[in-house]
């Protein structure tokens, strides 16, 4: 057996091998990842709950069906997570409102997850309800961003990003509405997916914004992304946006991803909006595309991201409020500042707007599909910013609902609904991870994780870890 | 001294009493703040999402 002293920054394909193979024992990989949790989750804020025990128990049969050749496949044995939006044991949301609530059942990918032998290491902090910002006031204390813990991990997912940079998890799954995937791999350095709509289940995930909210896989590795993705996607009739169309094998090669694909870049998308320093790190990453055999061409998308933030965000704020309305009525206390308030606002926005911001979504999206019928993929930045400070307190709604937002390009592809990953692309002053967005069509996963993992390969930004948490 | 979304918060808290969510004054004003800009998002999906099919008066039937 090896060692597992040093183990807790590998992929979960490499451990998962290891187990496979029997070098690796499931059980002393668990005790060593719990034991790095409880050193460094009070400082990093990653884990709202641990599941030390059931982990360990976890890990036990794992250990004995691998040795009796009973594999059941590349999660087999690995300590992952859940972000606080899945019902799992406590769930909280990361609002007050549910502090005491212990879910009844289990949301359909920890079952997945479960049958696939992945050992659940506990539940991730979240920004409430997947979008109010967290604070330092907050009563559930924030994650913190390993590079940097004054700022953030990003969100909403901001366990999931803290925990796969800090080796505090092999793999994680969070939720996306706008971005809340992406975003947070962004800017901790790892890699973030999206699946395309409708291939994992929301069944028993608090949701957000119902037409919007994906489910998704963050890991330190594009492979590790699919991998996690891969086990637990399939139709569930329990989610009315399941799809039964399947998106094909993720596990390609990447040599097999990058040559003689067409890549669409929308500078007029991000020109104007981005920090220059990120738009600099995308720019040499669409340079080592191109290095790798991909045809690079100028597109024009001809939607700002402002305009395609607003559209996010009216159908966001509308279902959000459609859903807490009951418990708004009732004045159940509980909601944080800035999520009541959002709420309030969605409650604003009359029917009429909303189809409107429908109607817009599906217009944007037949431009997307148009580009991508000459285009394999869009490649563009993330975020157009690095990691702010955890702010004091709640955030002034006049900084979320506001006409200069900080620009995500992530929510192209919530309005899309196809595929999207974020992969690391470097390091802007002062050392702070940059992410490099690529956007498929809907059911073709594939080519953007092909080419995600070929650039990757190539980039090796993925060897790189805070240094703070050797 | 007025402040920004001042002039909204009358309607604001009228239509969020006719829905029946109780809403302290702070938070009406600070709603207000923000007003203007949700305004601003709602001309946008106006723009980009109005039925461009509409019947009009010229487009009126024999």
């Amino acid at each position: 057996m090896k060692a597992v002293e040093g183990l807790h920054y590998l992929s979960l394909l490499e451990v998962g091998e290891e187990l496979r193979a029997c070098r690796l024992s499931p059980v002393e990989l668990t005790r060593a990842t719990l034991d790095r949790i409880e050193k460094l989750n009070p400082t990093l804020g990653a884990y709202y709950v641990v599941f030390a025990d059931e982990a360990l128990a976890q890990a036990r049969d794992a250990e004995s069906e691998i040795a009796s050749g009973r594999w059941r496949g590349p999660l087999h044995g690995v300590p992952i997570a859940f972000k606080d939006l899945y019902n799992l044991g406590p769930t909280t949301a990361g609002s007050p409102l549910l502090a005491a609530n212990v879910a009844a059942d289990e949301a359909a990918l920890v079952r997945r997850a479960r049958l696939a032998g992945a050992v659940i290491v506990g539940k991730l902090a979240t920004h409430e309800f997947g979008l109010a910002a967290a604070s330092l006031a907050d009563q559930f204390p924030p994650a913190r961003n390993p590079w940097d813990p004054e700022r953030t991990p990003g969100g909403s997912s901001t366990g999931a990003g803290t925990a796969l940079a800090a080796g505090l998890a092999f793999g994680a799954f969070g939720t996306d509405t706008g971005g809340s995937v992406r975003l947070p791999a962004a800017y901790c350095g790892v890699v973030g997916y999206k699946p395309t709509f409708g291939l994992l289940s929301r069944s028993g995930v608090i949701p957000l914004s119902p037409s919007l909210d994906h489910a998704g896989p963050l890991a330190r590795t594009v492979a590790d992304a699919a991998a996690l993705a891969g086990a637990v996607r399939g139709y569930d009739p329990a989610d009315p946006g399941s799809s039964q169309r399947d998106a094909g094998d993720q596990q390609d090669a990447p040599e097999a991803g990058a040559r003689r694909l067409r890549a669409g870049v929308p500078r007029d998308f991000w020109e104007g909006s981005c920090d220059p320093a990120v738009a600099g790190l995308v720019e040499a990453a669409l340079a080592r595309l191109s290095a790798l055999g991909v045809e690079v061409v100028d597109v024009s998308l001809g939607f700002s991201v402002l305009e395609v933030m607003a559209i996010g965000y009216v159908i966001t704020l509308v279902e959000a409020a459609a859903y807490h309305l009951q418990n708004l009525r009732a004045g159940r206390v509980g909601y944080g500042r800035e999520f009541g308030l959002v709420l309030r606002s969605g409650l604003l926005v009359p029917a009429h707007s909303y189809v409107h911001a429908l109607n817009a979504r599906a217009r944007i999206a037949r431009r997307v599909a148009g580009l991508l019928e000459q285009h394999d993929l869009l490649a563009m930045p993330t975020v157009g910013a690095i990691a702010d400070s955890l702010p004091a307190g709640p955030r002034p709604l006049a900084r979320r609902i506001t006409q200069q937002p900080v620009p995500q390009y992530t929510w192209l592809a919530n309005l899309t609904g196809g595929p999207a990953v974020s992969v690391p692309c470097g390091f802007a002053e002062p050392g702070l991870p940059v992410g490099l967005q690529l956007l498929g069509g809907s059911f073709d996963d594939a080519t953007v994780l092909h080419v995600a993992r070929a650039y990757e390969e190539a980039a090796r930004w993925r060897d790189m870890h805070p240094p703070l948490w050797p | 001294m007025p402040k920004a979304g001042d002039e909204h918060q009358e309607s604001i808290t009228r239509r969020l009493e006719e829905l029946g969510v109780a809403t302290p004054p702070d938070e009406v004003e600070e709603i207000a703040t923000a007003y203007d800009a949700l305004l601003a998002w709602m001309r946008i999906a106006e723009e980009l999402g109005a039925d461009e099919d509409a019947p009009s008066a010229e487009a009126e039937s024999i």
